[in-house]
């Protein structure tokens, strides 16, 4: 192919998937991991390229292998498997050997294959000129101009920014810095959500700084100080999964952990809450010390004599320090001293108090015996360095004592707030190295760029609980031949540096070294994923775990008096569950995924109370200009209920200058005006008073937001029970109930015979279940099935205009607690009255209905397409022969469910080449012109088919599962065969929670949701104490 | 007091000129000719004028067509779950207006209503480019309109075939059953005129009419025949004024959707687009008689009988409202309550109380008989029928998906140009049709007209 290719290949925007082919080509993968990783090693070398006209044998078209990696969407370093097909990694599942992921990922997991293939990675080494531009430059010389740079720096002034790294990682870089001179202390690990408080309450009450692992899985009451588990927190699968078995009802023994969540706003954690108590912002710690006096006081703890001495004054009533009723506490303190185990879940961050909050849990949970569920090994985070750390080291470069930083951490100028200037600090630092693979804001900073493989095409291992360790293996040889692993950089650079200083030719050979493995072990553990010797389910804290002394605790205590409110209005920053701290922004599916709180795609807005909105006349899409001393930042207003009065909120993670087409420009970056302002561990400040709000006038036409009204306004849409009413159920009269719907439609009854088998019998008929009370509503199932069945992104102008193409999406409906009780306290709870308008009240209950194609079985529309394009099968599926299809629409017209998507254009030519390669190739990408929904999975379910066929047995039960419940953390989603009387699907639809959405309709949806169970006895309590 | 009722009804039936004299008295047989034909000659300024607008109109509808056709249906302004927008509301309101052509030339024929005589063949021409209208919207709407033949049923190499439980394919069937009886009838009516024009023509019009006139000779046998066929013609008509417009309403009321769902839409879409038909007529035939000076053929006696008809459609109209209005209260069904409560304070009330206005409002003036012979106001007054039966169309598509099932789905519509481009595109093709027919056909029967001028052997007046 010759110097022509190697210019395609290096042009990077021209890249065809014929290229790719071709480099593949050369390296002769096969099958079994190690001839893969073999293969993956050896440097491309592309004058040497030959057309690919045929896989080698061992590469059969449509059979995927599967390699076992780790995931980069967040520090969490979940084990993933990915799904490569014709030698393209094609979909990502979660690990299922892997203890913290056990085969689910989150939804940023899902899209990590997109930044793999995108197109705004960097392709070739790049050099600052003196005039400021760049010149690119090939990987050896990048090296050798590195390695030359080094000797002559004095290693004590070169300093090396990298995010968490744990492990043989961890010991590589030290090694690296111990080989070439640099002090242990210059390797700053930089990571947005560094979870310093807690790690500093732990120290201050159990003298380890660590942040723990909270058995959430084991406790029946949970109460959350603003700790946002679900989204951000150090493990979100893991915490989803315990979440799922905490929280999900027990039908035998009716009971159901409550979970109470008190903080001024709800993220996915809080809006999953059985009680959201509103708190003024700041006033989470008062809450927690009223908490903490009134468990002492009504004598519910254990360590009596200790506790005494944790008394602390309150100053002045908690009414108006915190805004809630004394009596709630009341409530709380009931609640507990009622439940066998509680567990209250310090914040991982929040205000200015949120390590003395953290504290003041920790003291209460040690008070209540609640340590046996939290485990003090925790995750390994505790190496991160705060924003203050970082003040100092910028303070650092203001003293010139750095010369050279080499950065190896997710954007630092995107994630830093500006008011620490590292952005001005950078520039005079004399040489900056950047080793990012994607375009990032830092790496216009740089004098030199050198790009690291994506993490799916590297070596490397995680441990992020001490004994859990996840292998990175590459899954695909390296897209761009002049980028190169920044490990094996170091290793050559410090080879070049100090000759012989390390001994192993890779980073590869030195992480295998360091475990000592065998060949067959090396294989064996890749194959698994990693080494799990450990799994946080099978271990407990210690119940003996010894406090701090009383004194020296209360000491470190310090609840500095924030004046909220006071002057300007209240701004709370977040961290967005699907953007992280900004990592994902570079996915387009990641764009299009609708905010979990806003429900916004492509851009973030100013979050506001509907109450508030209408006092200051703000309408939903105004655009408002939010002021801090001069700085200020233009943001739409978007009204959301979760939201306290009073307060506004933004999320992080949007306002990219730099990474890429996708993430530029979408959206506002409030760390850019925020002031400074640091809690006791360094942390800074979630929660700002003082801003100023000002309507411009302006308004956008209309928010990129896939929400239409979020009540349910009197319709059987989201199902829902109490406990109460629960034991009342039962299974078959409930689902006599759904059969008369249908046999009343039928007037002869015979609704099951008609229509069914009997064209043509099948052994198969294929339902589904939802269990809406273990939904936690975080959207993985949506962008899972985008990923598997080629759903392309439609773009901000087309989500306005409602066009996004998503399969699955999670519906959210607020009631009030009002409507929650009334509605249910008839014996006849089908009637739920909408007590009050939209925005007269508050709604804070909250129900996720995920949405697809209810595969209905007297499917609406069916009979209304005019030339068959869709029809039933036999199997019981409602198949949509896109080639039949001309777009007349009725169909989605005539859908109640409105879960059909029409491509209104050619939407997957908007994907941009290499991003084409995560196309499913066993599923047709869709032209302009025709309908689309979702199909279960059909490409699962003829696979298996075939499998069984070729096996000449049935398909077993579990053997097919969609993507939706293959990803879902929380286990919600059941699938499988109805004539199996012991399938999975069978048993699940047993429940007496059995319902259908709109089942007045006739549809018979194959689709069976289990209604949600709020637990209307903590609302009662609640609502007793307001009288 | 005999005669006096007697005038009355002789005025009702007969239609008094201003000069007192009976409606068709003052003609004589030459003079109908000429005049007719005169019409049809020289055109004026402002004929060209109006064409040139309708071909502009056309060409850039063809032009949105296009550019709809290469980016995808995308370009117009569908905001999902709004999927039928603009083309399937002006889809109804076409096959509407096509309505009163046949009302006119067949349902009255047989009821041998002398006043239709001077506006049928206008009526049925219209009747045939409104359907020529109509039937392009389909088309237009489809995602693939590539594929459009998948839609139609005839044995193929796809060993396809087309699905008869969907409304759209009863639709197909309906609309070309009545395009087809449509334009035979409009065709078979003619003859006797085109024969009349051949006389008159020169040239190459000679040569077109004598082809089209199928060599009619006048003689008593012709006469016999055609008048036969012509009554068989509209006995075979007349169910279709009715299955027409009932098969449309059923598009919408086969589905689910509130605000379909509902027995009453069949009576409701006739009563609807005879209403829509005859204003149209009123429309087309007020600006047309002053441009052609046909003054002296289209009377105040004719506006008053269409003011009338129109007035009673109207009036069913706006009973079916109420009654849609009351089922959907009464029913205790949830979402057709929601639906009907929405559709009349909802985003789109706006739209909702202009079609009120227009369809249940204005109407109400015809009542008086001065406004019914007042021309100019009848124009005006037909104008807003005329917008009224538009939004209706736009209130029953776009207000009832806009407000379904699921309140997470809902969303409202978002306009864009094409679909307003080839809205307006659809008028100028409509009117670029009638312009051309009305140069160079009859547009009003001359054969029936003479048939009311006293016989010439007989003395004036007497019977």
């Amino acid at each position: 192919m010759g110097e022509n290719g190697k210019e395609k290949i290096t042009d990077g925007v021209d890249l065809r998937k014929r290229e790719l082919f071709k480099i593949f080509g050369k390296t002769s993968v096969a099958v079994g991991t190690l001839a893969l990783i073999e293969s993956c090693t050896r440097k491309p070398q592309p004058e040497k390229l030959l057309p690919y006209l045929e896989f080698p044998e061992t590469v059969i078209p449509g059979i995927p292998y599967w390699f076992a990696t780790t995931c980069s969407g967040c520090p969490a370093s979940c084990g993933i498997l990915v799904k490569v097909e014709d030698l393209i990694p094609r979909k990502i599942e979660g690990n299922p050997d892997n203890p913290l992921s056990r085969g689910k990922t989150c939804a940023r997991g899902q899209a990590i294959i997109h930044q793999l293939f995108s197109p705004d990675r960097i392709k070739k080494p790049r050099l600052k000129k003196a005039d400021g531009n760049f010149e690119e430059i090939d990987i050896q010389s990048a090296i050798k101009l590195l390695a030359e740079r080094l000797k002559s720096a004095n290693p004590e002034k070169v300093f090396i920014l990298t995010g968490n790294i744990t492990g043989k990682t961890e010991k590589f870089y030290l090694d690296f810095a111990s080989k070439i001179g640099i002090p242990a202390e210059n390797i700053i690990r930089w990571e947005s959500f560094s979870f310093a408080p807690l790690r500093k309450a732990t120290k201050i009450v159990f003298g380890k700084e660590t942040v723990p692992v909270f058995r959430i899985d084991r406790a029946d009451l949970l109460i959350s100080f603003g700790a946002d588990f679900l989204d951000t927190g150090p493990s979100t699968v893991l915490y989803s999964r315990w979440f799922a078995k905490f929280h999900s009802v027990d039908e035998e023994n009716n009971s159901k952990g409550k979970f109470i969540y008190i903080s001024p706003r709800r993220n996915l954690t809080g809006l999953n809450a059985d009680r959201w108590i509103k708190v003024k912002p700041g006033g989470e710690i008062y809450f927690a010390i009223s908490l903490l006096n009134k468990l002492i006081e009504k004598s519910a703890v254990k360590h009596k004599d200790v506790a005494e001495r944790f008394r602390t004054y309150l100053p002045g009533k908690l009414e108006e320090l915190a805004g809630v009723p004394e009596s709630y506490v009341d409530v709380v303190v009931e609640e507990i001293k009622s439940s066998k185990n509680p567990l209250i879940f310090p914040p991982y961050f929040g205000d200015e108090n949120s390590t003395s909050l953290a504290a003041i849990c920790l003291i209460i949970n040690y008070l209540l015996g609640a340590v046996d569920k939290i485990i003090l090994e925790g995750f390994e985070y505790t190496k991160l360095s705060t924003p203050k750390d970082i003040k100092e080291f910028i303070d650092k470069v203001r003293q010139q004592k750095v010369e050279v930083l080499l950065v190896h951490a997710y954007d630092p100028v995107f994630t830093l707030p500006k008011f620490l200037g590292f952005e001005e600090a950078l520039k005079l630092i004399p040489f900056v190295v950047s080793f990012s693979y994607h375009e990032d804001e830092t790496s216009l900073f740089a004098h030199l760029v050198i790009p690291d493989y994506h993490q799916l095409e590297k070596w490397g291992d995680a441990e992020i609980i001490k004994g859990l360790v996840s292998f990175y293996q590459p899954v695909i040889s390296p897209l761009y031949p002049d980028t190169k692993q920044t490990e094996d950089v170091l290793i050559e650079v410090a080879n070049l540096v100090k000759e012989g200083a390390f001994q192993v030719p890779s980073f590869k050979d030195y992480i295998r070294a360091e475990y000592g493995f065998s060949d067959e072990g090396w294989v064996k553990a890749l194959e698994k994923g990693g080494i799990f010797s450990v799994d946080p389910e099978n271990i407990l804290g210690s119940v003996d775990v010894s406090l701090q002394p009383v004194e020296q605790i209360k000491d470190a205590i310090k609840v500095r008096n924030q004046a909220k409110g006071s002057e300007g209005s209240v701004v709370i920053i977040y961290p967005s569950y699907h953007l992280y701290d900004g990592r994902m922004a570079n996915s387009p599916w990641i764009q299009e995924f609708f905010d979990v709180s806003t429900r916004l795609a492509w851009r973030n807005a100013l979050e506001v109370n509907p109450k508030t909105a209408e006092k200051l006349g703000l309408k939903n899409a105004d655009i408002v200009e939010i002021t801090y001393n001069g700085k200020k930042i233009e943001l739409p207003v978007i009204t959301y209920y979760g939201i306290a009065e009073e307060v506004f909120a933004i999320s992080l993670g949007r306002g990219h200058k730099n990474y890429g087409r996708f993430a530029n420009e979408r959206g506002v970056n409030p760390l850019q005006i925020i002031p400074e302002s640091f809690d006791e561990s360094g942390e800074i400040s979630f929660v700002y008073s003082g801003f100023e709000i000002r309507k411009t006038g302006r308004r956008l036409k209309r928010l990129p937001t896939n929400e239409g009204v979020p009540r349910q306004l009197g319709r059987e849409v989201a199902q829902f029970t109490t406990l109460s009413i629960l034991p009342k159920l039962d299974a078959k009269k409930k689902f006599k109930e759904l059969e008369d719907i249908m046999k009343k439609k039928f007037p002869r009854g015979d609704w099951e015979k008609y229509g069914r088998d009997s064209a043509k019998p099948n052994k198969y008929r294929w339902k589904m279940v939802i269990d809406l009370d273990k939904c936690i509503g975080c959207s993985a199932c949506m962008i899972a099935c985008q990923i598997e069945n080629n759903i392309p992104f439609v773009g901000e102008d087309q989500v306005i205009r409602g066009r996004e193409m998503t399969w699955v999406r999670v519906e959210r409906y607020f009631f009030t607690s009002d409507e929650v009780l009334h509605s249910l306290s008839a014996e006849n709870h089908k009637e739920h009255s909408e007590l009050s308008k939209d925005g007269e009240t508050n709604p804070d209950k909250v129900v996720f209905v995920p949405m697809m194609c209810q595969q209905c079985e007297y499917a609406p529309c069916e009979y209304v397409c005019p030339v068959y394009a869709t029809m039933h099968t036999s199997d019981g599926l409602n198949a949509q022969v896109y080639n039949r299809c001309v777009g007349t629409r009725f169909c989605a017209n005539n859908c109640p469910y409105k879960v059909r998507y029409f491509n209104w254009h050619d939407y997957f030519k908007n994907v941009p080449e290499p991003l084409t390669m995560v196309f499913n190739p066993s599923v047709t990408v869709r032209s302009k012109g025709v309908m689309e929904k979702c199909t279960f999975c059909i490409q699962r379910i003829k696979y298996a088919e075939h499998e069984a066929k070729v096996q000449g047995r049935d398909i077993k039960d579990g053997e097919v599962v969609p993507a939706c419940a293959q990803v879902c953390p929380a286990d919600a989603i059941t699938f499988g065969n109805i004539k199996d009387e012991n399938s999975a699907v069978s048993k699940t639809r047993k429940s007496k929670r059995v319902n259908w959405v709109l089942k007045e309709l006739g549809t018979e949806p194959s689709i069976t949701y289990l209604e949600k169970v709020f637990v209307d006895e903590l609302d009662k309590k609640f609502k007793e104490k307001e009288v | 007091m005999h005669q006096e009722v007697e005038k009355i009804r002789v005025n009702i039936h007969e239609g008094i000129t201003p000069e007192g004299k009976k409606y068709g008295e003052q003609f004589t047989y030459s003079e109908i000719s000429e005049e007719i034909y005169r019409a049809s000659t020289k055109p004026s300024i402002w004929y060209f004028l109006g064409l040139g607008i309708c071909v502009a109109l056309v060409l850039a509808g063809i032009g949105t067509f296009a550019y709809l056709v290469i980016v995808g249906m995308g370009a117009a302004g569908f905001t999902p779950p709004i999927f039928w927008i603009h083309f399937i509301v002006n889809f109804v309101f076409w096959v509407g207006i096509a309505h009163s052509g046949t009302l006119i030339s067949a349902v009255l024929h047989l009821f041998r209503s002398k006043w239709r005589r001077g506006i049928f063949r206008v009526a049925e021409a219209m009747t045939v480019f409104a359907v020529m209208t109509a039937g392009l919207f389909p088309l237009i709407h489809i995602g693939r309109q590539w594929y459009f033949y998948f839609l139609v049923p005839y044995p193929n190499q796809r060993e396809l075939w087309v699905n008869f439980k969907s409304a759209l394919m009863w639709d197909f069937v309906a609309v070309l059953t009545y395009f087809t009886v449509s334009l035979m009838f409009f065709y078979v009516g003619m003859i006797p005129d085109l024969a009349t024009f051949r006389e008159k023509a020169k040239g190459i019009r000679r040569t077109i009419y004598s082809i089209l006139s199928l060599g009619w000779k006048g003689t008593d046998k012709e006469w016999r025949h055609y008048n036969r066929s012509y009554m068989f013609f509209a006995a075979f008509a007349t169910p279709l004024v009715v299955s027409v417009h009932s098969v449309v309403s059923l598009d919408f009321a086969s589905g689910l959707i509130p605000g379909w769902q509902s027995t009453i839409f069949p009576p409701y879409f006739v009563a609807g687009a005879i209403f829509s038909g005859m204003a149209m007529v009123v429309t087309i035939i007020t600006p047309l008689r002053k441009l052609m000076k046909l003054e002296k053929f289209v009377t105040d006696w004719h506006y008053d009988h269409m003011g009338k008809i129109i007035l009673v459609t109207g009036l069913i109209v706006t009973y079916s409202y109420a009654v849609e209005f009351a089922l959907a209260i009464f029913s205790g069904n949830k979402y057709e309550y929601d639906q009907f409560i929405y559709r009349a304070t909802g985003d789109y009330a706006w739209a909702f109380w202009l079609m009120v206005f227009c369809n249940c409002v204005v109407p109400l003036f015809m009542i008086s008989k001065k406004v019914r012979t007042n021309v100019w106001l009848m124009f005006v007054l037909s104008i807003f029928v005329n917008i009224g039966m538009w939004f209706e169309r736009f209130n029953i598509i776009i207000i009832s998906l806009s407000h379904d099932f699921l309140p997470y789905a809902f969303g409202t519509y978002m306009p864009r140009w094409p679909e307003l481009i080839i809205t307006l595109a659809s008028f100028g093709w409509f009117f670029m049709w009638f312009l051309l027919f009305a140069k160079f056909f009859p547009v009003i029967s001359i054969a029936e007209t003479k048939e009311l001028v006293p016989k010439p052997l007989r003395e004036r007046g007497e019977h």
